[in-house]
Formats: structure tokens, C-alpha cells, sequence
């Protein structure tokens, strides 16, 4: 079996590590991956503004690169640029070539949740981390792709981590990719009044699902002072199975 | 009165974000309706099918919509009804400031209707000095108030008890109290009064049954039966979408508006109105007028991308569940379709300009498709209509200008690695002039993650190196 990772943007500058993690995590369960180096962006930052030339030619890269390097699986990161290439790319003026390579390769790459759990029905062994966190559900994640319990699931593998349950764990937190500068009272308003709510519940941290609501959320958490810690659930993973070297995620 | 335009939506909600005391009212109030829902739905085993036959009746609708209305016209005329087809709002109002004219009408009673609205219908009638009132109690308030309403199925959504208690107060004359039961009392007291001198009634649909010429109408309050009985005229004025085919595809629909729009098992009235009272009848009007309104609906229908959005069957979860929508709340979008579908039902019904924000004002987080009783994919249609702007508009050279950067980096991974590389040695030189320029509507509310010294890349070689020590 052969497995691509996806490195999306946010994560490739400002979260690097989380997807050496997520590799980590892959190879303990003995599943070794590459990495094509010449892949770049979903497009989904120009998608969403509402530029689809622009897309387009992300998209058109991203399926070349990604047909070349003749991988079984691509597994990313991030729900959100998972169902950009999944669910998005088909209204994209793609060649028919493209598109059929499209229709090949959008039943192959998972977000990593669902590849451990759906695709290959593989199990974390038992680590532990004490912790006291709230998760926050991604939305592309979760209402995008449908995948609601897969990180929880895999987070419960952690002995003496304490997921505390919140009303608003799978409410919006106001990235919204060009949103969060299109309308950035809104965006900030969003993310805000979660981290009140988990900081409100005693949590030390939130858990996320995608760089991109760690980067809004870690940025309002900051500007506000707020004693909360904001984790990608990989990061969690990885620190309890012993696989993080140095500094703590 | 206040009508905002939805030209200024990014204005508009900088004064309603600062408004924590009505954000409260509106989330309290969303919270109740959410929570309800979910428990009614609970008890319906299998609502998730209800749904897709649900959209399927709506879908199979607008695709032989002309045959269905010029049969639902038949049998309205048949049951001694007129019909009267509208263009758009001025042809819909005209027609009824004639007959009311006509009827030297002082007094007009009208039941809910976002069409209505949508044509203004209310502020017309009152300018040909004709006393108007409306009859449901959410719409009554916001008429006392002299603001639109600022949500489709809650009207008065916006406003708390005391607010309300006041406003009886000064507009009603009634001592304040800020008990609702009081307060509906008076309303109803007051009402009462109207009905009983109406020589028009005014009143919306929710659904028109094209087999049986039906128009069919869900209440809680009973004033639509109030303003469709009593008045010896009635007029109802309504979207060419309402029309469904037959008496028995109102039974999902029946079951999903009433969970869907206030979380109820069932309306306590839902009546079915088929024209004048007829012999042997007690009561009903002497004339039946149905003026169907298409008002910009064929243009929506003539487009095979957006037609799904005259599926709706306006119940409001959407604006409910959506998190802009509980922050700023109805005003805010300058429409009388406000929240997720009315970002694109306003800039589709007045066209793209006037209301070029609207669709960008969404974070995507698909809340609003997840709860839509009729699955409209509201979320993919908004990037639709972004992308539609985006073609048709002029927008601004660094959004432009960045694009196309993007675009370039994208496609040349030398060039894409090298930014990402840079982006961390921009950081720690030039961090003031990057928080103060490009970075500016990002950072003055929130801070920056400083990009990481060592990206992705260099990390993986040396990950590949130890790997391949290891081996």
C-alpha cells in the first residue's frame, strides 16, 4: 500500500509539525509514506473567494502531481482541503482527462481520522496524557466530508485525557478562509465566544481539527489573553504516543 | 422607518455586533427554537426521508410549474375564486390598492406574509390612507415599532419582553407590564376590534395545491382564520413558487415546516382556503382574489444552478442555526430575507449589485444545509454566486493581485517552496510593516502566528534522513 501525505498551506507555514506528527502516527501503525515534492496548494483560499480561474489551475496541479506519484491513498491534515479536492473540484472547468483522473483520485484521499478508522480500520495503541480539554469539530470535517467521531474516537485512546462536553463544540469558529479579513468583527466575534465558553468550563485547552481554526482560534486566544491552550488533535496524538521531540505542540 | 439596504450589509453589522443586549435576545430565542426542534425530531422516525421527499415534491414542482399554477388557477376559479398574476410587486400592489378602492376599505387586516413584505405591500396600502394592521402578533409589534421585520418566522425576534412591554405602552396606550401572557391579552384586545370592522383581509400561503386550487396556510395565532373569514373580501398574495401538485404532497411538508420553522409537532391551525363561502356555509368571504407573484422567481427558475433555492419553503432554521445571522441578526442584511438563504435570495431577486456582500458573508461552516428541511445546498450555491461577482464586478487590485500570485505559486512549486521559506524571514524583519499593510484586517483584532523558521519541507528531510539511518 502505497500513501501520499498532503501538506495543506496553513499547515506547511505555520504548523509544519503537525504534519510530521501525523506521519509518525502513520508509520507506528506501520504505514510508510511519501511526500511529492512538488505539490503545492488546494486552491480552496482562491475557490472560496470566488475565483475559479484561479482554482482551477491549483486544482489542475494538484491532480497532476498527484497522479504522478501513483499512490494508493493521499492522507492529509485538514478536513477542509480534503473536501476541496473531494467535493469542490468537480464544478471546475477540468479537462476531461482531468476530470478523469479526478473521479479516480477523489476516493482516495482521507482525512487522517478516516483513513485509520474507515479505510483501513486500524486502532491507536493506548497512550496516556493528562490533559483537560474541550475539542472543537472542524466544519468541513464534520458537515463537509461527514466525519463527526473519528478524532474523538482516536483521542479517547488517551488514558487521562479529559474531553469536557460543550454546547458550542460544533459551532463555526469564524475562519472561513477570506472571511476571517473580508469581515473581521464577525470572524473574531465567532471564534470568541467558543474560547469564553471552553475557558468557562475549565478546560486548559481546545483541541482542533484543521490548522486553519487553530490559527484563528490561537490568534484570538492571544489577543485576549485568554489561559487557554489551542492543540491540533494530531499534535495531542502525538505527544501522548511519545512521538514529539522537544517542545510540546 | 428603518430599512437599511442590503448594498450596506458590511456596515450594517458593524452597529449590531456592538449590540451584546439584542445578540443575547436573539441567541436565547434561536437557542429555544433549536432545541426544540431537535427534540420533536427525535420522536419522528425516519424525518431524514421526509426530507428528500420533500425536495423532490418542490423540485418536481418548478419543473412543471407552468401547467401546475394554470391548473391551480382553474380550480380557484371553479370554487368561485379570481386569480390575478403579477409581474412583480408594483402590478401585485396595484391590483390590491384597486380593490380595496373599490370597496371604499378603511380597515385592512393582514395575516403574515414575507411576500408582502418583499413588495412592500403594508407601506403602500397605508400611503393610499388605508389603516392597515398587521394581525399576527410578531408582525404587529415590528408594524408599532415602524421596522421590517427581522426574521421570517419570528418577526419580532430581535426584541425582548420588556422592549415589547414598553412599546404597548407608548403605541397602545396599555399600562406596561413585561408579562407575555398580559401582553398578548392586549394585543389580542385590540385586534379584536380590527377584525370585526376589516372590509379586506390581506393573507399570505405557505403552499397552493394545484389538484384542488387550495391555498394552505400554518398558524399558531389563529389570525389568519380571523382575517380570512370575517372580512367579506379576501386577498391572498403569494410566490408562483408555493404551488405543489397534489393535496397529498403536503404531508411531509406539513410534518417539516412546523419542526423545522418552531420546533412544533404540528401548527395549531393549518387551513386549507378554497374560495369564497358558498352556500350553506356559515361564514367566509363574498370574494376570493389570489394574486400570484412572480416578482424576479422566473428569472431564478430560468437558471438551472440556483433553482434550488425556490424550493424553500421559508422556515427559518437556517437563520437559526447560522452564526452570523445570531450575531448580527435580521436587519443587518437589509432584506426581508435575511441569513443564509436570503444571502441568496436578495442578491438574486434585486441582482447582484445590490447586495455584492451578502454572499461573502459567510464563513461556510454548512450549518444552514445541514438543518434545510428541503437539502438545499446553500453553502456551494453562495460560491456560486461569489464566483458570479467576481466574473461580473470590479474588485479591488490587492484581492486581484494576490490571486494571482497565488495562482502563480501554485502551479510553480519552486516558487511556492521559496515563499514559504521566506515567509518566516519577512516575519522577522518586516513584522510591523506586514501587521500594518497586507496583514492589517487579520491582525488588528487578532494576533499572527509567526510562521515557522523550519517549514515543512526541511522537517521532512530530516525525518527521511533519521528514517533511512534506521533502516
Amino acid at each position: 500500500m502505497k500513501v501520499s501525505v498532503f501538506v495543506p498551506c496553513v499547515t506547511e507555514v505555520f504548523y509544519p509539525w503537525t504534519a510530521l506528527n501525523m506521519i509518525k502516527l502513520l508509520e507506528r501503525l506501520g504505514i510508510r509514506c511519501d511526500y511529492p515534492q512538488r505539490q503545492t496548494c488546494c486552491g480552496q483560499p482562491a475557490f472560496n473567494s470566488g475565483y475559479r480561474h484561479e482554482a482551477l489551475l491549483a486544482a489542475e496541479h494538484f491532480l497532476t502531481v498527484f497522479s504522478d506519484a501513483g499512490s494508493d491513498y493521499i492522507v492529509a491534515p485538514a478536513g477542509s482541503c480534503v473536501s476541496m479536492v473531494k467535493n469542490h473540484y468537480g464544478v471546475l472547468n477540468l479537462s476531461p482527462s482531468l476530470r478523469q483522473e479526478w473521479e479516480r483520485l477523489r476516493g482516495r484521499i482521507y482525512e487522517f481520522s478516516d483513513f485509520v478508522l474507515n479505510a483501513c480500520t486500524l486502532t491507536l495503541p493506548p497512550t496516556s496524557l493528562r490533559l483537560r480539554a474541550v475539542l472543537h469539530r472542524g466544519c468541513h470535517l464534520l458537515r463537509e466530508l461527514g466525519i463527526s467521531d473519528e478524532p474523538l474516537t482516536l483521542l479517547r485512546t488517551i488514558d487521562e485525557l479529559e474531553l469536557l462536553a460543550t454546547a458550542r463544540d460544533s459551532q463555526c469558529c469564524g475562519f472561513g478562509g477570506t472571511f476571517a479579513v473580508k469581515f473581521p468583527e464577525l470572524s473574531v466575534s465567532m471564534a470568541r465566544d467558543k474560547l469564553h465558553e471552553a475557558v468557562a468550563c475549565g478546560a486548559q485547552a481546545m483541541i482542533v481539527t484543521d490548522s486553519s481554526c487553530q490559527l484563528q482560534l490561537e490568534g484570538v486566544t492571544q489577543r485576549l489573553g485568554l489561559d487557554l491552550r489551542i492543540y491540533h488533535y494530531l499534535d495531542v496524538l502525538a505527544q501522548a504516543a511519545g512521538l514529539l521531540e522537544g517542545k510540546q505542540p | 422607518m428603518n430599512y437599511l439596504t442590503p448594498k450596506d450589509f458590511k456596515l450594517n453589522i458593524r452597529s449590531f455586533l456592538n449590540n451584546p443586549e439584542t445578540q443575547r435576545v436573539v441567541e436565547h430565542a434561536t437557542d429555544i427554537t433549536l432545541s426544540k426542534r431537535k427534540a420533536v425530531l427525535e420522536t419522528i422516525p425516519g424525518w431524514q426521508n421526509l426530507r428528500e421527499q420533500a425536495r423532490a415534491i418542490k423540485s418536481y414542482a418548478l419543473n412543471h410549474l407552468p401547467e401546475l399554477l394554470l391548473s391551480f388557477e382553474q380550480q380557484v376559479i371553479k370554487h368561485g375564486g379570481t386569480v390575478f398574476w403579477a409581474n412583480n410587486g408594483e402590478e401585485a400592489a396595484a391590483y390590491i390598492v384597486d380593490l380595496a378602492t373599490k370597496l371604499r376599505a378603511k380597515t385592512i387586516v393582514k395575516g403574515k406574509s414575507i411576500l408582502s413584505e418583499e413588495i412592500h405591500l403594508g407601506r403602500i396600502l397605508q400611503e393610499h390612507q388605508f389603516q392597515v394592521w398587521e394581525t399576527d402578533l410578531g408582525e404587529l409589534i415590528v408594524q408599532l415599532q415602524g421596522t421590517p421585520p427581522s426574521h421570517i418566522t419570528a418577526p419580532a425576534l430581535h426584541l425582548s419582553r420588556f422592549d415589547i412591554g414598553k412599546l404597548f405602552q407608548e403605541k397602545l396606550g396599555e399600562p406596561y407590564t413585561d408579562d407575555p401572557i398580559a401582553l398578548t391579552a392586549m394585543a389580542r384586545k385590540h385586534l379584536r376590534r380590527q377584525f370585526l370592522k376589516a372590509e379586506l383581509g390581506i393573507i399570505g400561503a405557505n403552499f397552493l395545491v394545484a389538484e384542488t386550487g387550495s391555498v394552505v396556510s400554518l398558524e399558531n395565532e389563529g389570525n389568519i382564520r380571523l382575517s380570512s373569514n370575517l372580512p367579506p373580501v379576501v386577498v391572498c398574495v403569494t410566490g408562483i413558487e408555493k404551488v405543489i401538485p397534489r393535496l397529498q404532497d403536503l404531508s411531509p411538508l406539513l410534518t417539516l415546516l412546523p419542526v423545522h420553522g418552531t420546533g412544533q409537532r404540528a401548527s395549531a391551525y393549518v387551513s386549507l382556503f378554497q374560495g369564497p363561502k358558498t352556500e350553506g356555509e356559515p361564514i367566509g368571504p363574498k370574494e376570493f382574489h389570489v394574486v400570484l407573484v412572480d416578482n424576479g422567481r422566473s428569472t431564478i427558475l430560468a437558471d438551472p444552478i440556483m433553482k434550488p433555492v425556490l424550493t424553500c419553503i421559508r422556515c427559518g432554521a437556517c437563520m437559526n442555526i447560522c452564526p452570523v445571522f445570531r450575531r448580527v441578526s435580521g436587519h443587518a442584511y437589509g432584506s426581508v430575507n435575511p441569513g443564509p438563504i436570503g444571502s441568496l435570495l436578495t442578491p438574486l431577486l434585486l441582482g447582484l449589485r445590490e447586495a455584492p456582500d451578502l454572499p461573502f458573508g459567510s464563513s461556510l461552516c454548512g450549518a444552514c444545509a445541514e438543518v434545510c428541511p428541503v437539502l438545499i445546498p446553500i453553502p456551494e450555491l453562495l460560491l456560486e454566486l461569489r464566483s458570479r461577482i467576481v466574473e461580473s464586478q470590479r474588485r479591488s487590485p490587492a484581492e486581484r493581485i494576490s490571486m494571482a500570485l497565488l495562482a502563480k505559486a501554485w502551479r510553480h512549486p519552486r516558487f511556492y517552496s521559496l515563499l514559504s521559506r521566506l515567509a518566516p524571514v519577512i516575519w522577522l524583519y518586516g513584522r510591523e510593516v506586514v501587521e500594518n499593510s497586507v496583514a492589517a484586517s487579520w491582525t488588528d483584532l487578532r494576533d499572527l502566528k509567526p510562521p515557522a523558521i523550519r517549514g515543512f519541507r526541511k522537517l521532512w528531510e530530516q525525518h527521511i534522513g533519521e528514517r533511512d539511518r534506521h533502516a
